[in-house]
């Protein structure tokens, strides 16, 4: 269903490339992508400045290994659903794909959601796009080089203040702003923070569009994940054509034209620089620029609007278009119940976890009386985000005796690494080799307890 | 198929990052990179340090993977 213009865009691929001036608009779905930027970098820059429960509400804590997303506490172990939530955010963009084409592209894409930032500091400091485009024709004066050094100026210390919200998601931002004004920012730090600046600054300001059509994987599969029921930006061509200028109030019948006054302005607002006119294209965004500048042409020649808008091909072509296919249930389906998977299991995971090592140095040791004994290694766990105190408990051999009677306590959040001693009489090893069974209860909450299994060595010859 | 520098470039460097992001992710969560650091001799290596090295580490031999299999992908009578 794609109407690729193959060649001329093909063989463009890394030729020097036409900077694109998109022209202002305004409009409902203008309106709707400001707030969907207004939104999603409110959160991005605002969420590392929230503290809960004495600590930074979202910090993916690297040195110590912890990740903290608001209530939740998730360890190396806990990668899983990482790895689930990935998946889910995978189906959901698949499902909306399905649904509404590119609606993550055209609203919600830190690409397009910095890049309308950084275009919007420039139409501040450049003026309109027409201006911008005299400006760059313009040979180099005071003037000029003093407009250009603003918005650069302006341009790298948004970067920079994006780029050390970044690294604030992975140190405790406060500590960080505080290490930044004093320059002493350890090495790693500096360089995330002057990675991800460039990062932004090289993406939005400089290669902008050129990012969703050569570097996007997700621009060059959606069309697989889109089928004739799918909202798509469209130009609806039986309305439109013939094109051609005229004034307001001639009679369309009698000059034969269609209601496109061929204007232009769809292909100035383009971020991508397309023509929607020409059909559907994989630079197109959905965006909606077009839309919204098309309505107001419609608006003011009084014909009637929506000869740009989103629609589905099936309704194009005089059909109907069903929403409850097939793969929009089987995506929705996938979706609901692998994320209502990963919040039961995250919700009820276990809160404790328990290692036992054997130490390899001797199998086992006999004293005076010719009492066994094995030495461990053991690793105590509290993942739960209050302090415990649990009770250990040796199991697998008659009289098994542990050299660890009293309650241990572990601090939230707290590995704890102790020697364990397990004994026993020989007369109740029957094999060599026995398998023992460790379980560990917490005090103060009976929901609260884990096993392990480890082994236990005799002599040869019991 | 004749390719330009600049997209071998971006072909080796750009889908490697993201390999090297998941494996980062995905080796680092059941491997304590200051254990590995300590192992090839790098005892004194902050986490962060540890993490960043071993993401480049990745990106680099995911990119050289890359620029190899795009090598490949050229015929061999593409050969001027």
């Amino acid at each position: 269903m794609t109407n690729i213009k193959n060649d001329s865009t093909e063989s463009s691929l890394f030729e020097k490339r036409k900077k694109i001036y998109p022209r202002e608009v305004h409009g409902l779905f203008a309106n709707l992508r400001i707030l969907g930027i207004t939104v999603l970098l409110g959160i991005y820059y605002l969420i590392p400045w929230f503290n809960l429960d004495g600590r930074q509400m979202v910090l993916f804590d690297l040195p110590e290994r912890k990740f903290y997303i608001l209530d939740w506490v998730f360890w190396p172990q806990d990668f899983i659903y990482l790895a689930l939530l990935l998946i889910c955010a995978a189906f959901a963009l698949f499902l909306f794909t399905a649904l509404a084409g590119r609606l993550w592209c055209g609203y919600a894409c830190p690409q397009t959601v910095w890049t309308e930032v950084f275009l919007w500091i420039e139409r501040k400091v450049e003026g309109s796009h027409s201006q911008q485009k005299k400006l760059d024709k313009q040979d180099s004066s005071f003037t000029k080089f003093r407009i250009k050094a603003t918005k650069h100026t302006i341009w790298i210390v948004f970067s920079l203040y994006t780029g050390f919200t970044f690294v604030g998601f992975f140190t405790p931002i406060r500590e960080l702003a505080q290490n930044i004004m004093t320059f002493s920012l350890g090495p790693w730090e500096t360089f995330w923070f002057l990675f991800y600046s460039l990062a932004t600054y090289g993406n939005a300001g400089w290669l902008r569009e050129q990012v969703c059509m050569y570097m996007c994987p997700y621009a060059r599969f959606q069309s697989a994940m889109l089928d004739k029921d799918s909202l798509v930006i469209s130009y609806d061509a039986s309305r439109g054509e013939p094109r051609g200028r005229r004034k307001r109030g001639d009679d369309l019948e009698a000059k034969q034209l269609g209601s496109c006054v061929d204007c232009s302005l769809c292909v100035q607002v383009c971020p991508t620089g397309i023509d929607i006119r020409d059909g559907l294209q994989y630079e197109c965004i959905g965006c909606a620029a077009c839309i919204d500048v098309c309505n107001d042409v419609m608006d003011k020649m009084d014909y009637p609007r929506g000869l740009i808008k989103y629609t589905t091909e099936n309704t194009m072509e005089g059909g109907k278009t069903s929403i409850l296919r097939p793969r929009v249930i089987i995506y929705s389906i996938l979706l609901i119940s692998i994320l209502s998977g990963v919040i039961y299991s995250i919700e009820t995971r276990d809160s404790i976890a328990l290692n036992i090592l054997r130490d390899r140095n001797a199998l086992y040791r006999e004293d005076f009386e010719g009492t066994i004994s094995n030495s461990y290694t053991l690793k105590v766990l509290n993942m739960d985000t209050i302090d415990h105190e649990y009770q250990l408990t040796a199991t697998g051999i008659d009289g098994l005796q542990s050299s660890i009677n009293d309650p241990i306590h572990v601090k939230s959040g707290q590995v704890l690494e102790m020697p364990l001693l397990l004994s026993a009489d020989p007369e109740a090893l029957h094999q060599t080799s026995i398998k023992i069974s460790l379980s560990l209860q917490a005090m103060d909450d009976n929901s609260i307890t884990t096993q392990s299994e480890g082994r236990f060595i005799g002599p040869l010859d019991p | 198929m004749k390719l330009g520098k600049k997209q071998i470039i971006i072909g080796s460097l750009w889908p490697s990052f993201w390999m090297a992001s998941a494996l980062s992710g995905i080796v680092f969560s059941t491997l304590d990179p200051l254990l590995i650091a300590s192992q090839l001799g790098f005892g004194h290596i902050s986490y962060l340090g540890a993490y960043t090295a071993g993401f480049f580490f990745f990106w680099i031999v995911c990119a050289w993977s890359g620029f190899f299999s795009i090598i490949f992908s050229r015929s061999a009578s593409n050969k001027k």
